[in-house]
């Protein structure tokens, strides 16, 4: 029997749970549908309060940065960056995390926790020794500078999500090529990478956007030539004038890459995020 | 098993040797150069031993343990209320009948945005002239805090901005450290009668503990180091009132191109994250399967 007061209370819970989950969704959501918005506005109407949202969207925004500022230049640095930073930790990290994932080994856990201490350190901390390293062999402000910066950065993410993926296949599928003579090369080759393709994948997707969003190593290591995207969209507002419009643009630009990427790797969401911590 | 010996010898050799170049060695070649004099500014090529000039400096500067208060601040305030805000959501669409399904991809967006974009869309909004923010309060007859002269509005703006980006992160981790408690504990205590704050109280919490510690520990040692929003937004300002260490060390750099007192200070940041990172793992460790 469910009496009157157990009813309201329910009634009241669902009613709660719908206004939190409401509020939520707008809060976390507003800033984005805002930037959406204001990068199809014209520069004026961006930063009219109260917004205006029915208007005429123009892309005058998007053509106005690559027209008038080096955007192609940067979104290219961004790109080339992130693919090789993420590349290299990847092929780099991949057979060290077999190693963890199959091997016993005396101070194998001091060691993975180790690496893992490394993403942990704070960027400033390396950085300023990269400015004098880096002024010896002419890596400043050079693709190759910032993606060896990066590579330091996102390896120790690398190592740890793969030994994870690596460890949720059947050993019994490994021990099926060793009878048949394969090499630990070649499992990892025949075995190991078309089973965790799609962990390997998402491992892959979390470097790239580690990599991609980073603002402190491109903004100093990075300051002009091989500029990327989002230190580029930070000095759009260093000037007296900001031009908001063309800032969200640039912010769409920087975000909805990312977003594709998470969607594809949405299953990995929570373990891509806690470094496969549990 | 199927592996030969000393073959992981080989199999973890790139990765060290690549993360002992570029992450291990800088920071040796740093600890050096936090003894000496070092601008990069032209001309002076000798850097001399100081005799500890730069750690002495710092542990005498008033602005340094200024920037320590600062951030240990805004690494308490963020957590507490990410932590707050974030489990609160996730015991609320907790239950099977109210499961955010789709939508609760939607509030995950966040953490997904490059911390860049953040801090210029939350500048914008706290701006006086054209911020959304000082717009929205006052249209519902609220006074608006002056966010970029007020000191503690100032730390505050970064904290919400903070809040934005990662309390969805923490509802992801204690969404996933929920469904894992088991739903038959769950059900005894309905039979057994037991109301929802109480089984909240006394059956959640104490289950979900690993899941805050966790939490805690992943979000105050980025909370520690945090940089981009804070250049970005308030620039440490006004005055000093939100130059957390990132930004210190920062300025010492970029202002007076001081390399040798930044890289010091970066070496006491290090030195506390470590020690904080430590703490976390000697949990952790207890927790995974090695």
């Amino acid at each position: 029997m469910v009496n009157a007061k157990q009813r309201v209370a329910k009634t009241a819970g669902t009613i709660v749970r719908y206004a939190a989950g409401a509020a939520a969704i707008v809060f976390f959501v507003f800033p984005l549908v805002w930037l959406l918005k204001a990068s199809f506005n014209k520069p004026i109407d961006a930063i009219t309060l109260p917004p205006v949202w029915i208007f005429r969207p123009m892309i005058n925004n998007y053509l106005e940065i690559f027209r008038g500022e080096p955007f192609l230049r940067f979104l290219k640095n961004s790109v080339l960056v992130s693919s090789f930073s993420t590349l290299l930790a990847i092929v780099i990290g991949l057979p060290a995390a077999y190693a963890f994932a199959r091997h016993e080994f005396k101070g194998k856990s001091d060691l993975a926790f180790w690496i893992l201490s490394i993403f942990m350190f704070p960027p400033l901390a390396s950085i300023l020794p990269y400015i004098i390293l880096f002024n010896r062999l002419n890596l400043v402000d050079t693709i190759p500078g910032l993606t060896l910066a990066h590579l330091g950065m996102i390896l120790p993410i690398a190592v740890w999500l793969m030994q994870r993926f690596i460890r949720e296949i059947p050993v019994e599928l490994e021990e099926a090529a060793f009878v048949d003579g394969a090499g630990t090369v070649q499992r990892i080759l025949k075995v190991i990478i078309p089973m965790t393709a799609s962990g390997i994948a998402a491992a892959a997707v979390f470097c790239y956007i580690f990599s991609w969003n980073d603002f402190i190593f491109a903004l100093v290591l990075a300051p002009v030539s091989a500029k990327t995207l989002p230190v580029a969209s930070v000095s759009l507002s260093s000037w007296a004038y900001i031009n908001w419009g063309k800032i969200s643009a640039a912010s769409v630009i920087i975000t909805f890459p990312v977003l594709v990427l998470i969607f594809g790797a949405r299953k990995y969401l929570v373990r891509g995020f806690t470094f496969g911590l549990k | 098993m199927i592996t030969r010996r000393r073959e992981h010898i080989w199999l973890l050799m790139p990765t060290i040797v690549t993360l002992f170049l570029i992450s291990i060695f800088p920071l040796i070649y740093a600890f050096n150069v936090t003894l000496r004099d070092y601008s990069l500014a032209g001309g002076k090529q000798v850097h001399d031993f100081n005799n500890f000039k730069n750690y002495a400096y710092l542990l005498t500067n008033k602005e340094f343990y200024h920037s320590l208060w600062v951030t240990l601040k805004f690494a308490a305030l963020c957590v507490s209320i990410e932590l707050a805000l974030g489990l609160g959501l996730a015991i609320l669409f907790s239950s099977k009948h109210y499961r955010l399904g789709s939508a609760g991809m939607m509030i995950m967006l966040p953490m997904a945005i490059a911390p860049a974009v953040i801090g210029l869309v939350f500048r914008w909004f706290y701006s006086a002239e054209v911020g959304f923010i000082p717009y929205f309060l006052h249209s519902i007859g609220l006074p608006s805090p002056s966010w970029n002269s007020k000191g503690t509005a100032a730390l505050f703006s970064l904290v919400i901005a903070d809040v934005w980006e990662w309390t969805p992160y923490v509802f992801l981790i204690a969404t996933a450290g929920l469904k894992s408690i088991q739903e038959e504990i769950y059900e005894a205590a309905d039979i057994d009668g037991a109301g929802g704050w109480n089984k909240i109280w006394h059956l959640t919490m104490p289950m979900l503990r690993p899941t805050i510690i966790v939490i805690i520990l992943l979000r105050a040692i980025p909370a520690l180091k945090e940089f981009d929003k804070i250049y970005i937004i308030t620039d440490g300002g006004p005055g000093t009132a939100t130059e957390a260490a990132s930004a210190f060390i920062f300025k010492q750099f970029l202002w007076f191109n001081n390399l040798g007192t930044a890289t010091a200070a970066a070496f006491i940041l290090l030195i506390i994250i470590i020690i904080a990172s430590q703490v976390m793992f000697r949990y952790l460790r207890r927790h995974e399967e090695w």
